[in-house]
């Protein structure tokens, strides 16, 4: 088992193994080689700043480790294919897939103020949508990508013009309470979802239509990679633009808001439908990686998890919990079949620790903006 | 001229009890009209009446001749209402440019707006900064509204609200807990302020009869007086109801 990334080539690019078991609880490396894999990204990853307003805040790292920072941390995730074995590059494929889901509950949760337990919701019919597509339709990736897209988008506009109107504990219950709802009908709607068995035997996914299938974990790696950063990217833009200062300024004091003119429900609405297109996108990343889906993608734990790494990451800085959703899906899915089922009990101590010594999460090891002019 | 703003037998308040009972009065477009009344006659009542905050009861609230009765609050913003409150909701983690950048980016219809970095909006920029200088916070435009004082805070609510571009501003007591400077750098403010139209609540008499064009004394929730500020001042009701029973005359001179 190599222990760094050496470009020794080969190994990723070997087949996946289609009748592999669902991306739960697997994984056949070790765990040194991880963590090590980790030690080398995340100071890169720290030093960079890419949910920060150049003209508002200014990091004490130099103007371009800021701008290319983020761009070698991509590089060299996408480099790693030549130097590991697939079932870390399938790892980091995985940690792609629910940092784009966890960055889109930060927008909601910590941007705009509005805490969701229910997140899993468009993730998981996101999931489903690109299976169904994948088995039924086409193995074509942006296919079932804007298709997952559009059902995560779908659902969440069906959810939140309900949740939207409440706020705090009353939002929080009712997104897991109708998130519950889509999980119970996963379950029972057989014809469609397969029931608790879930839909297998999803065909290798293809990125151009005269290309071939991605049978290697390496080129799956670089496709949801590329998703994910477009994403993100997205997401941030949106985080920093007039529409982000309106959800910092709902989050911050939305009575205030409303007696500035905002009627608050518009924004709220729009920010919950994105980031159910966002969580939709996510699903499909995870689904392309793990070729099934199954009820459990519309689990509570999925939400709790995506929550978590909000916390672990920082909140309302978009970039922390990327990197928390790394750690997060490193201990509870990576490590977890290495601590005989303990990976729960690693996850909860991590978060603890997180939680006392680092109070503004991943994202406040590096030191606090300095305001400048705005 | 139709009166900017019209309040006709408005009836309402918090819970059952109707503070406020059967209140009309009209403010002409560009006036300067002070309501005044002892404590608990229901001026901040009104207030939040008008600006849609508390439900109302009875009665219409019409600005521009519009009736704006059930509108909710941020319609009502949009239709030219502001209001400023004793206590001045500011957003705690923003600076103050971006305080008032966040009014003026409505006012501006960019609110929604998704594509562009906040800081490439020059006109939203400008008309906050505008503003913030306006009220004289322009040393402090990138401070952290949390280190401002209590009079600051205030100065800064003013700007929030005039960066929505009222037609008609609600001032409830917009000197109190401030201090004498900034009080004369607000009288000069509101002398500036033409083409604007303004209520005032205000305890400081001297105020209120230097500056009103027009007084409303309320008492008890309903309207006691209403006029120029000199009849209004000579009432013999206005002063017991005020001041009790003559004596301390020389508080109206």
């Amino acid at each position: 088992m190599t222990a760094g990334p050496r470009p020794q080539g080969g190994g990723a690019f070997g087949a996946r193994h289609a009748a592999e078991p669902p991306p739960l609880d697997r994984g056949a490396f070790g765990a040194t080689g991880v963590s090590g894999t980790l030690g080398g990204d995340t100071p890169a990853l720290e030093q960079t700043n890419p949910a920060q307003s150049p003209g508002k805040a200014v990091a004490p790292s130099p103007r371009w480790v800021r701008r290319v920072g983020p761009l070698m941390v991509a590089v060299a995730v996408a480099a790693v294919p030549f130097g590991f074995v697939p079932t870390i590059t399938s790892a980091l494929t995985r940690m792609a897939a629910f940092a784009v889901l966890v960055v889109s509950l930060d927008l909601l949760t910590g941007v705009a103020g509005m805490p969701s337990l229910g997140q899993a919701a468009p993730w998981g019919v996101g999931g489903y949508a690109a299976a169904l597509v994948a088995l039924h339709v086409s193995p074509l990736a942006p296919v079932q990508l804007v298709v997952a897209a559009a059902a995560g988008g779908a659902l969440a506009a069906a959810i939140g013009w309900l949740a939207v109107r409440l706020r705090g504990l009353n939002f929080l219950m009712i997104t897991l309470a109708l998130a519950e709802l889509v999980h119970a009908l996963a379950n029972q709607w057989s014809s469609l979802t397969g029931g608790s068995n879930g839909l297998v035997g999803l065909p290798f996914i293809r990125v151009l239509p005269a290309g071939p299938p991605l049978v290697a974990t390496g080129y799956v790696l670089w496709y949801a990679l590329a998703v994910a950063i477009v994403c993100i990217a997205i997401m941030v833009a949106i985080s920093r633009s007039a529409f982000g200062r309106t959800l910092r300024g709902i989050r911050d004091n939305e009575d205030r808001m409303r007696a500035l003119g905002y009627s608050t429900f518009w924004p709220k609405y729009v920010v919950f439908c994105i980031a159910g297109v966002m969580a939709g996108a996510a699903g499909s990343l995870w689904v392309a990686q793990a070729q099934f889906v199954s009820p459990g993608s519309l689990e509570f734990e999925i939400s709790a998890l995506a929550l978590m790494a909000v916390v672990i990451g920082g909140r309302g800085t978009l970039y922390g919990p990327a990197l928390g959703a790394a750690l997060v899906v490193l201990v509870r899915y990576e490590l977890s079949p290495y601590l005989s089922g303990r990976g729960r009990l690693l996850l909860g101590a991590v978060f603890v620790l997180v939680v006392y010594l680092l109070p503004r999460g991943l994202a406040g090891l590096r030191p606090a903006p300095r305001r400048v002019r705005s | 001229m139709r009166p900017a703003l019209e309040v006709d037998a408005l009836t309402g308040g918090y819970g059952n009890s109707f503070t406020l009972n059967q209140v009309s009065f009209q403010v002409a477009p560009g006036a300067r009209h002070a309501v005044i009344g002892p404590n608990g006659a229901g001026k901040s009542t009104l207030f939040h009446l008008i600006a849609g905050t508390l439900p109302q009861r009875g009665g219409r609230v019409l600005l521009s001749g519009d009736d704006v009765s059930g509108r909710p609050e941020p319609v009502r913003v949009r239709s030219g209402l502001a209001m400023t409150t004793q206590q001045p909701r500011l957003f705690r983690t923003l600076t103050v440019a971006e305080n008032v950048a966040m009014s003026a980016q409505r006012a501006h219809g960019t609110g929604m707006r998704m594509i562009r970095a906040v800081g490439h909006d020059r006109a939203v920029q400008r008309a906050a900064l505008d503003q913030v200088a306006a009220v004289g916070l322009y040393d402090r435009r990138d401070d952290l509204t949390s280190t401002l004082s209590h009079g600051e805070r205030r100065q800064l609510d003013l700007a929030m609200a005039l960066a929505t571009n009222p037609r008609v501003l609600l001032l409830d007591e917009p000197t109190a807990g401030v201090s004498a400077a900034s009080t004369a750098q607000f009288i000069e403010l509101v002398g500036t302020l033409t083409g604007l139209t303004l209520v005032i609540v205000e305890h400081d008499l001297d105020l209120v009869f230097g500056l009103a064009t027009q007084v409303t004394v309320l008492h008890q929730g309903t309207v006691l007086a209403d006029g120029p500020p000199r009849l209004v001042r000579a009432r013999a009701e206005v002063q017991q109801a005020y001041l009790g029973d003559g004596v301390n005359e020389s508080l109206f001179y």
